[in-house]
């Protein structure tokens, strides 16, 4: 027997030698590399790995804040919500901060302010759509001269000398491009056109990549929109080279998918999260979300192409090479919300190069990034149509067959809170007036007598959002954070005058005064906390985990492990309906980006909750990468807000996080291990 | 003589404290009118990003549910007044009055289940700062 599995681990040791020869001529994505972080993601396949080992499970506990950086006059206010992912480049971290997206040079061994560069953008920046400090920005060197490129949130993408932070002349007009200009043959309001965008610009090669974001679309002033579209700039001088149009206009590729003409008007289609290049094989990958109005597609029947897609392009001339739409007629505000991971990794004994995408709806799709065909089955079946008038679904939505889902979808019955007996039972009947179902389920119109709204898990309250997941290039495992939380999706009609073409807007009779006039209109609940009855004694309706970390082993689609993210939140644990009970850890809700190291994944809590000494705030959690084991944990005095990163300085491994939320402004903290 | 001087100031700023009774938002510290007042301004400026039945939407949390309370859970209720006052909305801060502001956190409590009482949310600078956010009726 010993013997027996001895040969079986030499085979297996041999066979492993062999593909990690073969991979090893990839150049894949390898993670962030010489202990800098060069880009949002680590790399430009958003792997958020570092092979860095000096901070481990043995020491993680004694961490030390090495310094903090906080934000609070880099505009003319505070602010609460820093989700920046900083970069690190020869000693140098930089970030985006501030409520009017300032962009910061610091020392990054000591925090040290080196410079920074803000624009006022007055009126064009109270009017925009993506305020605040952003997430993050791009650099770029050719061995010489260095840049850093960043868009404000009035939407012009500037490009600065990295060196001393001032706009490199040469670059558009004085450093600037306006990206409202030459934007797809539109003509926008300078000032008020409603688009901007909150992820970083990506440098693949020599040019520099750049989505659109809008306005959230549940209640849209109009079926009419600004059309996403994606552009690529010769990062020297900011001159346009491409144009990928999301919304494909008569002659273009796709066009007849919106019908009815609603090509002609239908905006949005943009994409707002994070693009991966793959410089290798010249391609980038654009994840575009969905056409204007997020729950009601009567206005732009069909498929809509490229709407909720994952396209491939060649990188040098925006041309097409594949795509692959997720949702078909998208009435779930699911998008696509977060960068596509590219991973090298071996299935069924080959190598192949990937493109795994994390989902709001919760699966991860896989696909060979080269053709765009699925690494495993995805099945086009039957999903249940709705009866919203004016709405022509569709009939059948992809669905992947492995990985299976990591987060659960829907809603049934036995999703619901089940702590006792009694919980369960007021559970059952809160739904008796709500529309449930499986992934897929329409949106329902409002009625007081039921459905007041269809309920549902991984749709607008996302398994994965923007922060997206981790890659491991070495042992192939992909880490991605997930959320089950229950979103209401009612249609009501828009407030009178407010929307002349639109029919419906997201809402239920239960809420606001646009739809009810009174406030009495909320149902009560004697244990507080809660308005129109979807929580049941202040507990969320579902039962727990609600929100874990997940492992997927890459190369054959199982579930290395999973495990609840986040101490049990006060809210459940003091919960009077639970006294007595043994409640585990339940994980808590939130937007969380982890990151990867030679042993760990790192990733702070979701919001405020219980920390070892009392005082208010959130706790940096390590676990074992390989098993999920707790690892360690550190205090914040907020949660993080930002995603994690990692680099080298000195001979020493720093930590840098973004924290923010309640009443802590937005800060950055580097983590050290003593001397 | 340090200690002393000390000494007087603490008794000062001590029964400065005292005339502020400790409450929480179990208290009825607010109005069904201005929580009415409060639900027309917050569909008018907030519903937008924060969404009709406060659930949060793509750029903006919930203002409502666990988390939302586990967030400010043991804050006083000044310091989530101060955060609408300065931030909020977002494409205009600071654009509503004091008073606007409370009728506001008024719809918040309401939709929170919070009871309504006899008095109005005092909007003015300092009064809340002695009510305690707590989920749970203490």
């Amino acid at each position: 027997m010993t013997r027996t599995l001895r040969t079986n681990r030499m085979v297996v040791a041999a066979m492993t030698a062999l593909l990690l020869a073969a991979t090893a001529g990839l150049h894949g994505q390898s993670g962030a590399k010489k202990g800098e972080w060069p880009t949002y993601g680590g790399d430009l396949g958003h792997t958020r790995y570092a092979p860095l080992d000096q901070i481990t499970a043995a020491n993680f506990n004694q961490l030390e804040v090495k310094w903090r950086f906080k934000t609070d006059n880099l505009g003319p206010r505070p602010e609460f919500n820093l989700e920046s992912t900083p970069l690190m480049v020869n000693g140098r971290l930089y970030s985006t901060a501030g409520t009017r997206r300032s962009v910061v040079a610091l020392d990054a061994a000591t925090g040290e302010l080196i410079w920074v560069h803000g624009e006022n953008e007055g009126a064009r920046g109270a009017a925009a759509p993506r305020q605040l400090s952003g997430r993050g920005l791009a650099y770029w060197t050719d061995g010489k001269e260095e840049r850093i490129l960043y868009v404000t949130p009035g939407y012009r993408l500037v490009a600065l000398d990295a060196k001393t932070g001032n706009p490199v002349a040469g670059f558009g007009r004085s450093g600037i491009v306006d990206l409202k200009e030459d934007f797809d043959k539109q003509k926008l309001d300078l000032v008020n056109a409603p688009v901007g965008l909150h992820s970083t610009p990506i440098v693949g090669g020599n040019l520099v990549l750049v989505g659109a974001a809008f306005e959230t679309g549940a209640n849209p002033r109009s079926r009419a929109n600004v059309r996403g579209a994606v552009r690529a700039f010769d990062v020297r001088t900011g001159k346009l080279v491409w144009t990928f149009r999301t919304i494909p206009q008569p002659g273009d590729f796709g066009n007849e998918t919106w019908e009815n003409d609603s090509w002609a008007y239908s905006g949005n289609t943009g994409v707002w999260a994070q693009i991966s290049v793959d410089e290798e094989l010249g391609m980038a990958y654009l994840p575009v979300e969905l056409p204007t109005h997020d729950y009601y597609g009567g206005a732009r029947p069909g498929n809509t192409l490229f709407a909720e897609s994952l396209v491939a392009v060649d990188l040098k001339t925006g041309v097409r090479k594949w795509h692959f739409q997720l949702v078909h007629h998208g009435i779930w505000d699911m998008d696509i919300p977060c960068a596509p991971i590219l991973a090298d990794v071996v299935v069924n004994g080959r190598p192949v190069k990937v493109v795994a995408q994390p989902s709001k709806q919760g699966f991860l799709y896989v696909f060979d990034r080269v053709t765009g065909q699925p690494i495993w089955p995805i099945e086009e079946r039957p999903v249940p149509q709705g009866d919203t008038p004016g709405e022509k679904y569709s009939r059948t939505q992809p669905f992947p067959t492995r990985p299976l889902a990591y987060e659960r979808q829907g809603l049934a019955v036995n999703d619901l809170i089940d702590f006792t007996p009694e919980l369960r039972a007021e559970a059952v009947k809160l739904i008796e007036k709500y529309r449930i179902g499986p992934i897929f389920t329409p949106p329902a119109v409002s009625k007081a007598e039921g459905p007041i709204a269809t309920l549902a898990m991984s749709t607008q309250a996302p398994a994965t959002n923007w922060p997206g997941g981790s890659f491991d290039p070495e042992t192939h495992v992909l880490y991605v954070h997930s959320n089950a939380q229950v979103a209401q999706l009612g249609l009501v009609p828009p407030p009178e005058g407010a929307a002349p073409d639109v029919r419906y807007h997201q809402g239920t009779v239960l809420s606001g005064a646009r739809r009810t006039g009174g406030s009495g209109s909320a149902t009560t609940n004697a244990q507080g906390g809660n308005i129109n009855g979807i929580d049941v004694r202040g507990l969320p309706i579902i039962k727990p985990p609600y929100s874990k970390i997940n492992a997927i082993n890459l190369d054959t689609g199982d579930f290395v492990w999973q495990v609840p993210h986040g101490e049990t939140p006060d809210a459940v644990k003091n919960n009077p309906a639970l006294k007595g009970l043994n409640i585990p850890r339940t994980g808590r809700n939130g937007a969380i980006g982890t990151l990867v190291t030679k042993t760990l994944v790192i990733a702070g809590e979701p919001g405020y909750g219980p920390t070892p000494s009392g005082a208010r705030g959130s706790m940096l959690r390590a676990y074992d990468k390989r098993t999920g084991a707790d690892a360690g944990a550190v205090y914040m005095p907020a949660p993080q807000s930002g995603s994690p990163m990692t680099y080298t300085l000195n001979g020493k491994q720093y930590i840098v996080v973004a924290i923010s939320g309640g009443t802590y402004s937005g800060e950055l903290v580097a983590f050290t291990l003593p001397n | 003589m340090d200690r002393r001087v000390l000494a007087v100031f603490c008794l000062v700023a001590g029964a400065g404290l005292v005339a502020q009774t400790p409450r929480t938002v179990w208290d009825g510290i607010y109005t069904e009118e201005q929580a009415a007042r409060g639900e027309k301004l917050y569909a008018e400026r907030c519903g937008k990003c924060h969404g009709d039945t406060l659930g949060g939407q793509e750029a903006a949390p919930p203002l409502t549910g666990p988390t939302f309370y586990s967030n400010w859970e043991g804050e006083n209720l000044e310091a989530l007044l101060d955060r609408i006052r300065t931030t909020m909305p977002q494409d205009k801060p600071g654009s509503l009055s004091r008073a606007q502001n409370a009728d506001i956190l008024a719809h918040l409590l309401h939709a929170g289940s919070f009871p309504a009482g006899p008095m109005p949310l005092d909007g003015q600078a300092g009064a809340l700062s002695t009510v305690t956010i707590r989920m749970y009726k203490p």
